[in-house]
């Protein structure tokens, strides 16, 4: 039997393995790399590798989103078509635990019971919920990390969800956030968005504007292009101001990375993905 | 034996077939003849012109087919004729019957003109489709012909019908040369001094189709011309009559605005006459149809006319201007039949012709059969021919002309539904026709199929009709099955629904509307051919050849073959003309073949598919036709029927069985245009033989599967397994794929049949086909494609449709394949890079990419198997320990890929810090910089890393010995140093981590580990308190453990520290490793009591105020050593001072400023740390491994 634990970037996951360190000392950590991380996450996975006192398995490091959108010629993901998890996720997961029996620990924590965390259909593998089982909720998530010296991953100053810098499901405010900090993938989210590619060489154009989804207007985020939500910035940022001061007023002592969460969340009610960001 | 009607009263026979001017003149065309009105008004207005000196006599009739225009046209000519013609005499005889003052005026006109005895020259002529001046001249001819003249004009007129026969054998010749207007012009001015003269031209309107389609300006302006000269003083004596169905201009609805406006206005020159009769008149002619009755049937008739002028009255007919006599002369025809008549023949027949033959003809239905079926009963009331009967008429003897008729989808839908209406018995089935009549004519008014007028006109005293309440009654029946409606609001029964779509006006105008559309584009548009695949070839290749089939005129503007964009394998034209159009073609690179079937006559195709365009664009134009699904229907019917000629004219001029007719041309491969021809049955045999000739270095590939364009997804996955295979396992037979899966069946089709997997020595590897496999050719092709890109990269698309064009033709399934057995084959002279990056390793994602978009992929060779190059990629391989005979993983062995991916691998698994620091040395920057930066394998290795290290490029063909071994000694310890460089700086973390918190060599660990838990939870300041947290952390392994602490001090693991990380982290330790000291004396004040050893807390304020405290352990054997020393020292001292007081103080003070000393030494001791060049680069061999 393999004992499996994910790791997105995200500070429940990454709480999750910090816990079962001592518990469970054959676990195998993983963290799928969909090739378009923040830097941030990285240099989290860096941290949390020396506090596990073991690497984190990276699966799927050559078919990142990159080669999937060269094969998908310029096809992207979206809520409604959401290959990205399913190829870069879920896939690589189930390819590298093979036909093993395995326990995979989801980082669902025990104030979020009802969500829904990725419980793989394959007969083999096992989901288990610790955070769930021990009664673990917000507050002991962020005491393990803090005890643990590794803290909360750098990019929770600006978006509190790990994954693809330009995931779909990113508010506008984090949009913003990432324009501000990451303005070099800011930008290659919006040529992604047009399906232009940006490293296509000296010798030519090799966009897929002409080939996929040909004529159909598709956006990262809902109703308007990156281009048309960071003209808009400021509208943006004053409202999540708002968002934030709405937040603190309702309780007292609260920290940030929790206002900001909520904050956000008044910015859209879409669902977030299961699979990237737990 | 009661009498027959028909010798009571009987219709006179009237001629009922066409007339034609030519060939009709003369006395028994006119006998029998009856002028309308129209044709009375027509004379009259002629008359009136030649009587008139300055009026122009130029007259334009416009009438519909068969209102007996041409026999008007006769009538004229005979009217004109010499007096002592047959014609003349008849012709006036019965102008004179109808209208002598008409025949007056034109005597004295002809009086005046002089052409009372010998008449006009009567250049009368029938139009077809020519010139003008054609027409004209064949008039000329036949009226000079027949003019016979006076003495002392024999000559003028002998010479004058030569000339013009000279003109007219011209025409006809060989030469077809066109009359010339001027000549014929001065014709007619000759002639007219011979006579006045007139030229009479029937069907003018072919004439003007002529001209619309050729558009000769110079012949219509002879027309011009010629009512020119009808007028005015001096004209010479000159008239000029056409008759035609349309106006001029609508004969030109292809022509353009301004010709349109132009003819327009040269019919402004004619005086124009509406060759139409009004109803009244047309009733007055069938009234005249009729001999006058028998006097014993005149009471009879009377009172049955009686009786029906009673009924009309009291439907308050009043507009139908039916009086009794009318009624009495029309008998037999019912008055409701007289009424609708005149429309029913001039919308749905050919006006007098159908009327007159429905009056005398002999067909079952006519009104001359019912009389003669019919006998004469005095007691009973006369019979009448009534609406259904001339339903009856009109379907059977004029279904075919409605076909052509304005209203014929009117005609088509009641005729439909009264043929279709089941269960109906016969009195049914005449009101039902008697409604359906007065639908067609659905004139309003009066003259509609309300419940009075049905019941008025189908009570015939038969059973289930006899009264009007038995009609009233089968009216109530055929409305509750549904055969009839009643419109309320139009008070009138209805079959019909439909709209009143003109069909033939319609098809007519897009006939015309497309006349100047291109034969090949018409033909294309209605009947394009489907490919066509080359069978035999096929077969014998594996390969399916498809070639893509065209229509072409013989005219066209350039053929270009096809290329490798499209998927046609080459491109058969079929030519609607004898000859090909070898000059239009173009060749171009990777050109596929063309081949071309001509046919000797495609007039037949042409005209047919000119049928089904015109038909195709009445209903793609036509809006109301979607309304009307009668006349859709129609013209879907008549669509189809077009169709099936097309497909027959097709199959006879270019199908199977046309090798009389047609031939097939095709273009040799060869550079210049060089044709041959073939002749074969069928196009699959004839292409085959073309694609045997374009394709001659196809392989025979077995495998349906993947030897196409594009796959199946099995097919796709079937061919990912395999190049996934080749990759991981190219040693083992089969490349170890088994079963009889899709997978396994290609890599047979492929891999094994090109035999490009064979066994070497023990084990299976990728090897160059035999030159006899017929993939050779192309394996060839593909290997000259790579190595001849040294100088440039080459596109993988480019080599994939080289290898696509002729004489190859590979499909793009097999074509990749082909491609990446190559790049394996050659990996370690070939690079690939994919959007202008270098691809070290030929990965199942890369080519799984490179399959998918072979247009950002490109291909490099180097050549590095001789001279220096090849040398030091030996040598760097020694020093590096890349073993030579190894093949590693794709087949790469010792070679610039091989060694640059162990040295680009070396530098891509350094930590993040050691990718980024400045402490290293300035070789090791450099190169960890070119390797970091480079896109050119072969750039990077022989110029950019011999010039990091300051040493000349090596050039290709350079021989430079020892420059080569340095360089290598070089790059080994760069590589050393590289990989030394993050051991070096854990261990030089853990170093100061002792020195700092003044820990053993040994165990040092565990030292700081039970020293942290010590003071754990008296630290105040965060950074310490990690560090405390740190130390006592359970981290298994000691670099590990290092690297933990070190994180907890500057927040970044080590691995990916920056160059100020490093700088902070040296600064740092030496502040909290005091603090910790510090924490670590105060805690021992509280610990010593009670201890077997004293514990004494030494806090020394420096001068700027900043205080040292330390702990110091006395232990018994410690304190009896060092007690006589600090006696004797207490002595000494107080020896000098006096004061035993002063002396302790004094030697305390002493004491202190000596520790400070040795405190101020070990801090810049730990500063050392922090200067870069201070740092010895660490030979460690064991790690450069």
């Amino acid at each position: 039997m393999r004992h499996v634990c994910g790791i997105s970037g995200g500070k429940d996951s990454s709480a999750l393995a910090i816990y079962l360190r001592d518990r469970v000392p054959e676990m195998e950590y993983f963290f799928c790399d969909t090739g378009a991380e923040l830097p941030e996450t990285y240099d989290y996975l860096n941290k949390l590798e020396v506090v596990l006192g073991k690497p984190i398995a990276r699966l799927n490091s050559a078919r990142g989103f990159d080669h999937w959108f060269e094969v998908y010629r310029g096809t992207l993901p979206s809520p409604q078509m959401r290959w990205c998890t399913r190829l870069m996720k879920i896939k690589p997961l189930e390819d590298w635990i093979g036909d093993d029996p395995a326990t995979s620990y989801v980082a669902i924590r025990s104030d979020e019971r009802n969500r829904k965390g990725y419980v793989s259909t394959k007969a083999n593998i096992t989901a288990v919920f610790p955070f769930v089982d021990d009664d673990i909720d917000h507050d002991g998530v962020l005491r393990i990390l803090d005890e643990a010296g590794v803290g909360l991953p750098e990019y929770y100053e600006w978006r509190t969800r790990s994954g693809c810098y330009f995931c779909f499901f990113q508010r506008k405010a984090e949009w913003v956030g990432l324009a501000d900090r990451h303005p070099d993938l800011f930008a290659k989210a919006v040529a992604i968005e047009k399906k232009v590619l940006t490293q296509a060489g000296t010798d030519g154009d090799a966009s897929y504007q002409d080939v996929a989804m040909k004529g159909r207007e598709y956006t990262w985020s809902q109703g308007e292009t990156l281009e048309e939500l960071v003209s808009r910035r400021d509208e943006i940022e004053e409202r999540h101001a708002a968002a934030v001061e709405r937040a603190k007023s309702k309780r007292r002592n609260i920290p940030l990375v929790e206002v900001l969460s909520s904050a956000l969340d008044e910015d859209d009610d879409s669902q977030a993905c299961a699979v990237c960001h737990l | 034996m009661p009498e027959k009607l028909i010798d009571l009263k009987a219709p006179r026979s009237r001629f009922a077939r066409s007339i034609n001017v030519e060939r009709d003149s003369g006395s028994e065309a006119i006998d029998g003849y009856l002028p309308v009105g129209r044709a009375i008004d027509a004379i009259s207005r002629l008359a009136a012109a030649l009587n008139q000196k300055e009026a122009e006599v130029a007259l334009s009739i416009t009438g519909p087919y068969g209102s007996g225009k041409s026999s008007l046209a006769i009538i004229i000519d005979a009217l004109l004729g010499p007096a002592n013609d047959q014609a003349r005499r008849s012709a006036e005889r019965l102008l004179e019957e109808v209208s002598p003052e008409v025949l007056d005026v034109l005597r004295e006109a002809r009086s005046r003109l002089g052409a009372n005895e010998a008449g006009f020259i009567r250049a009368s002529a029938t139009a077809s489709r020519e010139p003008v001046a054609a027409t004209v001249l064949r008039a000329l001819i036949n009226g000079v012909d027949r003019f016979v003249p006076r003495k002392g004009q024999v000559r003028a007129h002998h010479t004058a019908l030569a000339r013009l026969r000279q003109m007219q054998s011209d025409y006809e010749g060989e030469g077809r040369i066109c009359p010339d207007s001027r000549l014929i012009r001065r014709e007619v001015e000759l002639l007219s001094s011979v006579a006045p003269i007139l030229i009479l031209i029937d069907e003018f309107g072919k004439n003007l189709e002529a001209f619309a389609d050729a558009a000769s300006d110079a012949d219509l302006f002879l027309l011009q011309e010629l009512a020119e000269w009808t007028r005015g003083v001096d004209g010479i004596p000159l008239a000029l009559v056409t008759l035609q169905h349309m106006a001029f201009d609508e004969y030109a609805t292809g022509a353009s605005a301004p010709q349109r406006r132009e003819w327009a206005k040269i019919q402004g020159r004619f005086e124009d006459i509406p060759f139409i009769d009004s109803p009244a008149q047309t009733r007055s002619l069938i009234a005249a149809a009729f001999d006058a009755p028998d006097p014993r049937l005149e009471p009879a008739i009377d009172r049955w006319a009686s009786k029906q002028t009673a009924e009309l009255a009291k439907l308050g007919s009043g507009d139908l201007l039916l009086d009794k006599e009318l009624i009495a002369a029309c008998w037999p025809l019912h008055p409701v039949a007289l009424a609708v008549l005149p429309d029913l023949c001039e919308r749905y027949g050919q006006n007098e012709r159908t009327l007159f033959s429905f009056l005398a003809g002999h067909e079952p239905k006519s009104v001359a059969t019912f009389l003669s079926k019919h006998s004469w009963a005095k007691t009973r009331e006369l019979p009448a021919v009534r609406l259904d009967a001339l339903y009856d008429y009109f379907v059977d003897s004029a279904a075919t002309v409605a076909a052509i008729s304005s209203a014929a989808s009117r005609w088509v839908e009641i005729d439909n539904r009264i043929r279709d209406a089941r269960g109906v018995d016969d009195a049914g089935r005449r009101v039902l026709k008697t409604v359906g009549l007065l639908n067609l004519i659905s004139a309003g008014g009066t003259l509609r199929a309300s419940q009075a007028v049905v019941a008025f006109a189908a009570t015939d005293g038969h059973v289930g009709t006899a009264t009007p309440e038995d009609v009233i009654e089968q009216l109530r029946r055929l409305e509750d099955r549904g055969l009839i409606t009643y419109r309320d609001f139009a008070d009138e029964f209805r079959v019909w629904q439909g709209s009143d779509f003109n069909l033939k006006t319609a098809i007519d105008v897009s006939m015309r509307r497309i006349r100047d559309v291109p034969a090949a584009r018409l033909v294309e548009a209605v009947l394009p051919l489907a490919p066509v695949v080359a069978g035999r070839h096929s077969h014998r290749t594996g390969t399916l050849r498809v070639f893509e089939r065209k229509w072409a005129d013989e005219d066209v503007a350039a053929i270009e073959l096809l290329g490798s964009d499209d998927k046609a394998d080459g491109l058969a034209l079929f030519v609607l003309a004898s000859e090909v159009p070898k000059k239009t073609v173009i060749r171009r690179r990777e050109g596929k073949p063309l081949a071309f079937l001509t046919t000797l006559d495609p007039s037949g195709v042409v005209n047919a598919a000119r049928e089904v365009a015109a038909i195709d664009d009445v209903l793609s134009t036509a809006d109301d036709l979607r309304d009307d699904w009668v006349a859709y229907r129609e013209l879907q019917e008549r669509r189809l029927e077009a169709m099936m000629i097309l497909e027959a004219e097709f199959e006879q001029a270019f199908g199977t069985a046309s090798g009389q007719v047609s031939r097939w041309t095709y273009l040799e491969p060869a550079e210049t245009l060089v044709w041959s021809e073939i002749a074969a049955p069928s196009a699959s045999s004839a292409l085959s033989t073309v694609a045997d000739t374009w394709y001659s270095e196809a392989p025979i590939i077995h495998n349906d599967l993947v030897n196409r364009h594009e796959l199946s997804s099995q097919a796709a996955k079937a061919r990912r397994l395999v190049v996934e295979a080749m990759l991981e396992s190219p040693e083992r037979e089969g490349l170890g794929i088994e079963g009889s899966g899709p997978d396994r069946t290609l890599y047979l089709s492929i891999l094994q049949a090109f035999s490009l997997h064979q066994t070497v020595g023990d084990a299976w590897a990728f090897k160059e086909p035999s030159k006899s496999n017929t993939i050779y050719p192309a394996w060839k092709r593909l290997t000259d494609e790579l190595r001849m890109a040294t100088a440039d990269r080459k596109r993988v698309s480019e080599i994939l449709s080289a290898l696509a064009a002729p004489p190859y033709g590979i499909r793009s399934g097999v074509s990749s394949v082909l491609v990446i057995a190559s790049m394996l084959m050659y990996a370690d002279e070939v690079a690939l890079y994919e959007h202008g990056t270098f691809k070290p390793v030929l990965s199942s994602e890369v080519c799984e990419r490179l399959i998918r978009n072979p247009g950002n992929f490109e291909v490099k060779h180097f050549a590095s198997r001789t001279g220096d190059r090849a040398e030091l990629l030996a040598e760097v391989a020694d020093r590096l320990n890349i073993d030579g005979n190894r093949r590693i993983r794709n087949g790469r062995v010792r070679s610039v890929l091989s060694v640059l991916s162990h040295l680009v691998a070396l530098v891509n698994q350094l930590p993040e810090h050691v990718k980024r620091t400045g402490y290293l040395s300035p070789a090791a920057k450099a190169i960890r910089g070119e390797l970091l930066s480079a896109t050119e394998p072969d750039e990077l290795f022989f110029v950019a890393i011999p010039r990091a290290l300051n040493k000349e490029p090596i050039a290709v063909d350079g021989e430079q010995g020892n420059e080569i071994a340095s360089i290598a000694d070089a790059l080994a310890e760069v590589s050393r140093e590289l990989l030394g460089a993050q051991p070096a700086l854990l261990s030089d973390i853990r170093e100061t981590l002792r020195e700092q918190f003044r820990g053993p060599e040994e165990n040092l660990r565990e030292n700081l580990a039970a020293r942290a838990k010590d003071i754990k939870g008296k630290v105040i300041d965060p950074t310490l308190g990690r560090l405390v947290v740190a130390l006592a952390a359970d981290i298994p392994g000691e670099d590990e453990w290092v690297e933990y602490v070190a994180m907890n001090v500057t927040g970044t693991p080590p691995a990916a520290w920056t160059d100020d990380d490093r700088r902070r982290f040296f600064g740092l330790i030496h502040d909290v490793g005091g603090t910790f000291r510090r924490i670590e004396a105060l805690n021992a004040d509280v610990r010593s009591r009670g201890e077997s050893y004293d514990a004494l807390r030494v806090t020394v304020t420096r001068p700027d105020g900043v205080e040292a405290a330390k702990l110091v352990w006395v232990d018994q054997v410690r304190r009896q050593l060092i007690e006589p020393i600090l006696l004797t020292a207490l002595e000494g001292a107080r020896a000098h001072v006096g004061s035993e007081t002063e002396a302790r103080d004094l030697l305390l003070a002493m004491l202190a400023e000596e520790d400070l000393r040795a405190e101020e030494r070990s801090t810049s001791a730990a500063s050392d740390k922090l200067r870069p060049d201070a740092i010895r680069v660490r030979k460690s061999e064991d790690v450069a491994k």
